[in-house]
């Protein structure tokens, strides 16, 4: 069954499932988009050779752990409705946006395997739309308002909160447009965009809070375990190094 | 702050996840409006998800964030998870990692040079592409203290 019919002592109510079951959308919608997150993550792998290293493997491997425990969260936005955290956007500035759309992806398919949370053909779409389409987007606005994240703690909490709304709606979106693609019902289009895409503008100001939040206390304990505050340094020590010889020499 | 962050996944999961909402989240809220479920577990009239098919593996021993079932362990399924994906995560990332290049042996040479200087080049090589280009990072640095030894050598003897 979809949804397990559970009778407890609140009354019947739905299983708890997240993401996109099997069947929203046709198998050729469902088949492309298994190719293009393959490729997606086959993209962010090569990218995160260059990002991980022997200190920063172990921080993505957590952050990965981090998300899945948090997207277990779900918190009210409307009567009857709630949202939980995605999770792109916060991977992607702690851990760069390789690492992070990798986080996201290894989260949503132990979730489809081990708890049979989002379908299994539904994979490359729920990937695409959050490990893939929402970690980008979240980390764009990031990079773009990364020097005013540099500033301080209030910056970088309003930066991190915009980068995950931007996050969880663009991600919605991208379900969107997936349904108009290949939706496998006839419901309208129009009435469908309006609605998700304003539930999760809700779910994005929680998602916001969170990321920010986290990545704030982050940012205070080891600001040099924060991907989008560490570039910093890096220029730091380029402008270092032609002074050393001059050093030595005098 | 590794071990934070793994503490908190395992409380979150673990504790907190008996506090979570219980109502359908956005996407299935939107995508079942206009359809009821009935109690034989289907879905009756006209809505986004109403070919919506179970996940194949729906029948596993955690399936819905229960253990065997039993919503009240909730917990439970949600530390195996966490669980889960840190050994799968941690595996994926610790394989992909950039091995730090044979730095010992130039750093050595170089005792006098003041601490930026070492950082400098893991910074460097940080941005390094390929091992081709960590090498030569080394190989600079190597190069750098040489000249730094033999400069400072002469000074010292006059």
């Amino acid at each position: 069954m979809l949804l397990q019919i559970v009778c407890d002592k609140y009354g019947v109510r739905m299983d708890i499932a997240m993401h996109m079951s099997d069947g929203i959308v046709d198998a050729p919608t469902s088949i492309g988009y298994g190719v293009i997150a393959a490729v997606g993550l086959a993209l962010a792998a090569a990218g995160a050779r260059r990002d991980l290293d022997e200190r920063t493997a172990p921080m993505a491997g957590l952050v990965a752990a981090f998300v899945f425990a948090t997207q277990m969260i779900n918190f009210p936005v409307l009567p009857g409705v709630s949202g939980h955290l995605l999770g792109g956007a916060l991977a992607a500035i702690l851990v760069g946006p390789w690492a992070g759309a990798l986080c996201v992806a290894i989260v949503l398919v132990v979730q489809a395997l081990l708890f049979a949370d989002g379908g299994l053909s539904a994979l490359g779409t729920n990937i695409t739309n959050m490990a893939l389409v929402g970690t980008a987007a979240g980390f764009l606005v990031a990079l773009a308002l990364r020097r005013y994240a540099l500033r301080g703690r209030g910056w970088l909490f309003a930066v991190a909160f915009t980068s995950a709304l931007v996050n969880t709606v663009v991600a919605a979106a991208s379900f969107v447009l997936q349904y108009w693609m290949g939706g496998s019902t006839g419901i309208g289009l129009g009435t469908v965009a309006v609605a998700l895409l304003g539930v999760h503008t809700l779910i994005g100001v929680g998602e916001g809070l969170i990321t920010a939040l986290t990545v704030g206390a982050v940012a205070q304990v080891r600001p040099d375990l924060v991907y989008l505050l560490r570039t910093a340094p890096r220029r730091g020590a380029v402008a270092a190094r032609p002074a050393r010889p001059a050093e030595v020499a005098a | 702050m590794l071990v934070a962050f793994g503490l908190a996944a395992l409380l979150i999961a673990g504790v907190l996840s008996y506090l979570a909402d219980s109502s359908s989240d956005g996407l299935d809220s939107v995508a079942q409006r206009g359809c009821t479920a009935t109690v034989q577990g289907q879905l009756a009239g006209d809505c986004m998800a109403r070919n919506a098919k179970e996940n194949p593996l729906a029948g596993g021993p955690l399936t819905g964030y229960a253990v065997g079932g039993h919503r009240g362990l909730t917990g439970l399924a949600g530390i195996l998870g966490v669980l889960a994906t840190v050994m799968l995560a941690g595996g994926v990332f610790w394989l992909l990692r950039r091995r730090a290049p044979s730095e010992a042996a130039p750093s050595e040479a170089a005792p006098s040079e003041a601490a930026p200087s070492e950082t400098a080049p893991s910074e460097t090589a940080k941005t390094a592409l390929s091992k081709t280009a960590l090498s030569k990072t080394a190989l600079s640095k190597t190069a750098l203290s040489k000249t730094a030894l033999s400069k400072t050598a002469p000074s010292e003897a006059g």
